[in-house]
């Protein structure tokens, strides 16, 4: 379905009008409302955002094309027109000079045809577009609303509008918001009407239009009617048509209005092109055979906008081309309608009308302009338009043609009949009348006859010359006199006396001629023939001129004195020859009112004085005699002579009053011309008022204009003063037009500079050449970048642009400097700071990768990418190439938490830190991953390193610790015993406490001793001289340790220690070293035992007190003898000499390896 | 005299496999002073398997380490002749040191002489209770 459009036309004042309008207008009245103004041509419009303020509508500026959605308001575009298609609006590029645009019309006109219908809406404005975009809507069925030029700021285009009698409501602005709404709503209506149902209403309808206007428009084609009809109905606001018939009943004025709108003309070129066919054929083809120095002349009545008259031009034009004539040819073209003569001067018409004339006529004939065609010279001087009415003004004349078409047939039948005997007084004789197919000249068949009655062609009969027809009367025009009531033909005899003395009076009486005020023969008695003797020439019915040339200057007074004055008058009699016998003949000429008719006729009596039967001899022989006689001959021949030269007086005077009217008439055409001029001055004027319009709301625009651009101005300059890029405009030729105060500096310029070459300036620019770069720009608009330094050693980027305007011409190049010091400085940071990193990264031992997470549909990590990776990655982890690869495709079967790792640190953006072996790779890695990127992109760094080694170091002191825990737990038990064991012997706690840390310090010497092999062995020698290093002391020289030397085990050692312990604080205590004199001899003595390597140490003492075996075994004998067998694997053997302690103590040992 | 639920060390044979003399001593004289009688006091591994198999005792002191060397064969040994023993060690776990002594009786060193006397009886009790019962 289309959306109804809302077109809107408006200019100067019209954008406070809009807005107004648009407040008030409902949102929801589902049209689509298209608002045409007149606006500059090179000035951006803010029309669409200042009506988007006033209505919630969406408001769209339409630069291309739209489709049209119901409630939106469509906005026209500077240097565009508008026009519909279908449900679409295109905007497209005007095509007329600047003063001839009438956008507002032409968005009309394509509502008109685009749709048949639509609301049409003229708002303040001044000039006349529009007005003919009216009349278009109206005649399609649109509504047309006119603003009430009272209340519109500039009231012109309202007034044109509503002068065309289209407007269908005139109101304020308020007033037109309700009325489209309701109109919108009344349209709603319509459309959905049953047509069918809704015949029966319609023919009501036009019935009642018949019996109202006299107008029988059944025959009419029924979608017309019922196009006008409903939109009238729109108008009136009915929403069905029964209730449209009972308005139409009950309001005598809308018969009027729907007949007026009944009666919209439509015409076209070649209407009927038959019929145009004939016309050339038949009646243009006759003119041209015989056509004057006059050259031919033509009208056009009822022109409308204008298709006719040229397409009668067109068609004279090709016969004078065809038979190469130079005839003048004049075509007037008249219509009563203004807005209609206006588009019809203009000759223009929309390219719709290529469909109604051949391509050769519209090469021939028309200039294309855009969307219209516009009608050469040669043709449109052909054709003079006028407002002329066919009706009140005189007509032209000595016309070869005239073509009225579909003009009366809205005219009463008498009304036509005097329109024909119009044209026929207009018409040289046996010329043509063309007439519209549904008209017909056979009502005035004495004056023409048919030529080709198909195609209403129309032929004058000569007929004798008349005067004017006059129809200024029109419709009061009095009915012709009924002629005198003509007695019976024939009465019977034997009548009654009064009817006896009736028709001796008919018999008797004189011969009598009714005439009208002009004295044209009205009727005549049955012997009144014989007074009338017509002259050579036209024939003319006046009486004054057919009458018996003797009668007719007696007669031409007496008529005078009849019909002005009222007097009767009776001349003298004057002798004529009627039917071959003189007869003397008086005449009595009687004014004769009737009443109310206030037309005076005169009854013209011939009586009969019987016949003349003086002859001239006779006469000479009456009483007065011979001179009299001869006074009356004298008399007669001067008469005679008189009436002559009056005769020609009066033929001349004919002649000069043929001549005045000639005159006349040309003065007549004259001054149509004259007022076509004027009306052609009238439309300059419009079109300078519409200028001034355009120009006004230009200047409104500009001035706001000037206020933005005078901010940007601020703008620009705060602007290039903040952003301290040093900008210099130079010109075509290199002139400096504008620069920023840091260009100044560089280039020594200062604000009078301006205007001249920058070649006459130095600059401190380090560089040669710049004019000759910049010139480069210029002709190779390639925009240019130089870095380069000035004197002071800052460094620049200057840029160089070709300076493009708006409409991309090259006008020049912009320069500007940036000071990139600072820039360079931190750049030069940034790098080093750049080979730190790469550095850091190369040579960090840690291994480091970037990985990208991968996951399967479940969201579940199952693999990872490597993004990048530093050199100590190959190193920390054995792989290399890895770049793109997953970690699956590199070494498959690594542990699956690595992978919920590194997915949780992907998805949860938490860093981690942890320690986790890689079996595969045979590495244990303690790992700080962390996210990188935004969460989406799953990316993880990992920084890691292998820590297997420390993982076994630790493990081995773990090992250690617990090997020193059992050991110091052994060596615990071990204290516990010898505390148990040295506590079974000795009574006193001093006693116990020597000897128990006696043990314990020997013990502690072995320890000491082992620890020095690493607990491998104890050299034995080492052994003894350090046990008995404690006991010692002063006695150095009694103890003589001798033999070789072997090596202990660790077992041994401890052994050995104690055993030595015991034997020495034995001997310190009661054996040989008591006493001072006492020795002690040491012997080791290796010696091999079936294959094993043996010592024996021999313990002699001697000197000491004389010595006894001990009663029992204590701890220290039975500590010698067990630990011989049990910690050295040996054998002791303890014999108590008298003269000292012996032991032999032998045991195994380890020989060292050659 | 320690005793529990009647049972005494009196008369009862004991082997005492431990490498370290001065603790080997002060055993032998705690269990002599209970009444035991010890059958052998051995420092090696093999001297304690020859022990066993000549004369097998009734009940065996045991450390876990002879001098580097594990006990565990000899505990095979004790296992498979049913003999009853206590465990006397400076581990605290003897799982680390052998799967196979998981749940055996033990004492660790430094000992003290009612904890391993009472340990001791509550082995024999054991070992007599299954005696019975077999």
């Amino acid at each position: 379905m289309q959306t109804p459009v809302c077109g809107i036309g408006a200019s100067a004042g019209g954008i406070g009008a809009l807005q107004a309008l648009f407040r008030d207008l409902p949102d929801d009245l589902g049209l689509a409302y298209v608002v045409i103004v007149h606006l500059a041509p090179d000035h951006p419009s803010a029309l669409a955002e200042i009506l988007a303020m006033a209505s919630k509508m969406p408001v769209a500026p339409v630069t291309d094309s739209l489709t049209l959605q119901p409630n939106c308001i469509y906005v026209i575009a500077p240097e565009s027109e508008l026009v519909i298609s279908g449900n679409s609006i295109q905007a497209s590029a005007f095509n007329e000079a600047r003063g001839r645009r009438t956008p507002i019309d032409r968005f009309f006109h394509s509502i008109s045809s685009a749709r048949g219908d639509g609301i049409a809406v003229i708002l303040t404005g001044a000039g006349s577009d529009g007005t003919s975009g009216v009349k278009a809507i109206k005649e399609a069925g649109g509504v047309v609303l006119v603003q009430d030029p009272a209340e519109a700021e500039f009231a012109s285009m309202p007034r044109n509008a509503i002068a065309t009698g289209c407007a269908d409501l005139v109101a304020s602005i308020a007033g037109l918001a309700v009325q489209i709404a309701e109109v919108a709503r009344s349209k709603e209506a319509v459309r959905s009407l049953d047509m069918d149902a809704a015949a029966n209403d319609l023919r009501r309808i036009v019935g009642f239009l018949h019996a109202r206007t006299g107008h029988d428009f059944a025959s009419y084609k029924r979608p017309t009617v019922r196009r006008r009809v409903l939109r009238r109905m729109q108008v009136r606001r009915m929403t069905s048509l029964s209730a449209y018939a009972e308005y139409l009943k009950e309001t005598p004025e809308e018969a009027d209005d729907l007949f007026r709108d009944m009666l919209i003309s439509v015409t076209h070129f070649f209407r009927d092109p038959e019929a145009f066919e004939t016309l050339t054929t038949k009646a243009i083809a006759p003119i041209f055979d015989d056509v004057g120095a006059d050259g031919i002349r033509a009208w056009v009545a009822g022109c409308a906008t204008g298709e006719e008259a040229y397409s009668l031009a067109i068609l004279l034009k090709e016969e004078a081309e065809r038979r190469k004539l130079k005839v003048p040819i004049q075509i007037f073209a008249t219509d009563l309608d203004e807005g209609a003569l206006g588009m019809a001067r203009e000759g223009r018409y929309p390219n719709s009308i290529q469909a109604e004339m051949s391509a050769e006529r519209l090469q021939r004939f028309f200039l294309a302009d855009g969307s219209h065609y516009r009608f050469c010279e040669e043709i449109r001087d052909m054709v003079l338009f006028a407002t002329h009415s066919v009706l009140k003004d005189p007509p032209f004349l000595r016309l070869d043609l005239i073509s009225c078409r579909n003009l009366l047939i809205y005219l009463e039948r008498g009304l036509q009949e005097k329109l024909y005997a119009l044209f026929h007084y207009a018409l040289l004789p046996q010329r043509y009348l063309f007439l519209g197919s549904a008209e017909t000249a056979d009502v005035a068949n004495q004056m023409f006859a048919a030529v080709d009655r198909e195609s209403r062609l129309y032929c004058t009969k000569p007929r004798p010359a008349q005067p004017m027809p006059i129809l200024a009367q029109r419709y009061s025009a009095p009915d012709v006199p009924a002629p005198p009531a003509r007695p019976a033909a024939k009465t019977p005899p034997g009548t009654a006396p009064a009817v006896l003395h009736g028709l001796a009076l008919e018999e008797i009486a004189p011969a009598s001629i009714l005439v009208d005020e002009r004295s044209q023969i009205v009727h005549l008695s049955p012997s009144a023939g014989r007074y009338l003797r017509h002259s050579g020439g036209t024939f003319s019915d006046r009486l004054d001129q057919v009458v018996c040339p003797e009668l007719r200057i007696d007669l031409g007074y007496a008529l005078g004195e009849a019909l002005l004055k009222a007097v009767p008058t009776l001349t003298p009699a004057v002798s004529l020859e009627i039917e071959g016998a003189r007869r003397r003949i008086a005449l009595n000429v009687v004014p004769i009112r009737d009443g109310h008719r206030s037309q005076p006729h005169a009854l013209v009596m011939f009586l009969d004085g019987g016949p003349d039967t003086l002859p001239e001899s006779a006469e000479a022989a009456t009483a007065d005699g011979r001179d009299r006689d001869e006074q009356v001959r004298r008399l007669q021949a001067e008469l005679v002579m008189v009436r002559d030269s009056l005769s020609s007086s009066r033929n001349d005077h004919e002649h000069a009053a043929q001549d005045l009217r000639v005159a006349n008439e040309e003065l007549q055409s004259i001054n149509e011309e004259y007022r076509s001029t004027s009306e052609e001055l009238e439309t300059s004027k419009e079109e300078l008022q519409s200028m001034n319009e355009e120009l006004q709301t230009v200047n409104s625009e500009l001035k706001v204009k000037l206020e933005s651009i005078s901010t940007a101005h601020n703008d620009l300059r705060n602007l290039t003063a903040a952003t301290e890029i040093g900008t210099l405009f130079l010109d075509g030729e290199l002139r400096i037009r504008m620069f920023t105060p840091s260009v100044a500096e560089l280039f020594n310029i200062v604000d009078g500079d301006v205007g001249r070459p920058l070649a006459d300036f130095t600059n401190r620019l380090i560089r040669q050449g710049i004019e000759e770069e910049l010139r480069q720009v210029l002709g190779d608009h390639v925009p240019l970048e130089i870095e380069l330094k000035d004197q002071r050693g800052r460094c620049f980027m200057m840029r160089v642009r070709p300076y493009r305007t708006l409409d991309d011409r090259i006008e020049g190049v912009v320069v500007t400097f940036v000071d990139i010091s600072t820039w360079r400085l931190t750049e030069s940071r940034l790098e080093l700071t750049e080979h730190r990193y790469q550095t850091l990264f190369d040579s960090l031992d840690q291994g480091f990768c970037v990985i990208e997470m991968l996951f399967d549909a479940e969201d579940r990590p199952t693999d990872y990418r490597f993004l990048e990776v530093n050199p100590a990655f190959q190193r920390q982890t054995g792989l290399s190439d890895v770049i793109g690869k997953t970690m699956h495709e590199l070494q498959p079967g690594i542990e699956d938490y690595w992978f919920e790792t590194y997915g949780r640190i992907a998805r949860t953006h938490v860093a981690e830190r942890f320690e986790a072996a890689a079996a595969k790779l045979d590495h244990f890695y303690e790992v700080y991953a962390f996210p990188l990127g935004s969460p989406g992109d799953n990316q993880v760094g990992v920084l890691f390193h292998d820590i297997r080694e420390r993982k076994e170091a630790e493990r081995e002191r773990e090992m250690l610790t617990h090997e020193l825990s059992h050991r110091v737990k052994n060596t615990l038990a071990v204290v516990q015993g010898l505390a148990n064991q040295t506590s079974r012997d000795i009574g006193s706690v001093d006693e116990f406490r020597a000897s128990f840390i006696g043990r314990l310090e020997a013990l502690g010497h072995a320890h000491t001793l082992l620890l020095d092999s690493q607990w491998q062995s104890a050299d034995l020698v080492k052994l003894i001289d350090g046990t008995l290093k404690a006991y010692d002391s002063g006695k150095r020289e009694a103890i003589k340790v001798s033999g070789s030397s072997v090596r202990l085990t660790p077992k041994q050692g401890l052994g050995l220690a104690l055993i030595l312990h015991e034997l020495a604080s034995n001997a310190v205590k009661y054996g040989a070293l008591s006493v001072p004199e006492g020795r002690l001899e040491i012997l080791l003595e290796p010696r091999d035992a079936d294959g094993q390597a043996m010592v024996r140490l021999h313990w002699r003492e001697s000197g000491g007190p004389p010595v006894t075996p001990p009663e029992r075994k204590g701890f220290g004998t039975r500590l010698i003898e067990r630990a011989s067998t049990y910690e050295l694997r040996g054998r002791a053997n303890l014999s108590f000499e008298p003269e000292g302690l012996r032991a032999e103590i032998d045991f195994p040992f380890e020989q060292e390896p050659q | 005299m320690n005793v529990v639920q009647g049972v005494s060390l009196a008369g009862v044979a004991v082997l005492i496999v431990e490498d370290e003399l001065i603790v080997a001593m002060d055993m032998e004289d705690v269990l002599l002073e209970q009444g035991a009688e010890v059958l052998a006091t051995v420092p090696t591994v093999s001297d304690a398997l020859a022990a066993i198999e000549a004369q097998p005792p009734d009940l065996v002191v045991l450390d876990l380490n002879l001098d580097g060397q594990s006990t565990v064969p000899i505990v095979q040994a004790l296992n498979a002749r049913s003999i009853p023993f206590v465990v006397v060690s400076g581990y605290g776990d003897l799982r680390a040191a052998d799967p196979c002594l998981a749940g055996a009786p033990m004492v660790t060193k430094p000992w003290n002489r009612d904890q391993l006397l009472s340990k001791l009886l509550e082995v024999l009790t054991e070992s007599r209770g299954d005696a019975h019962r077999s």
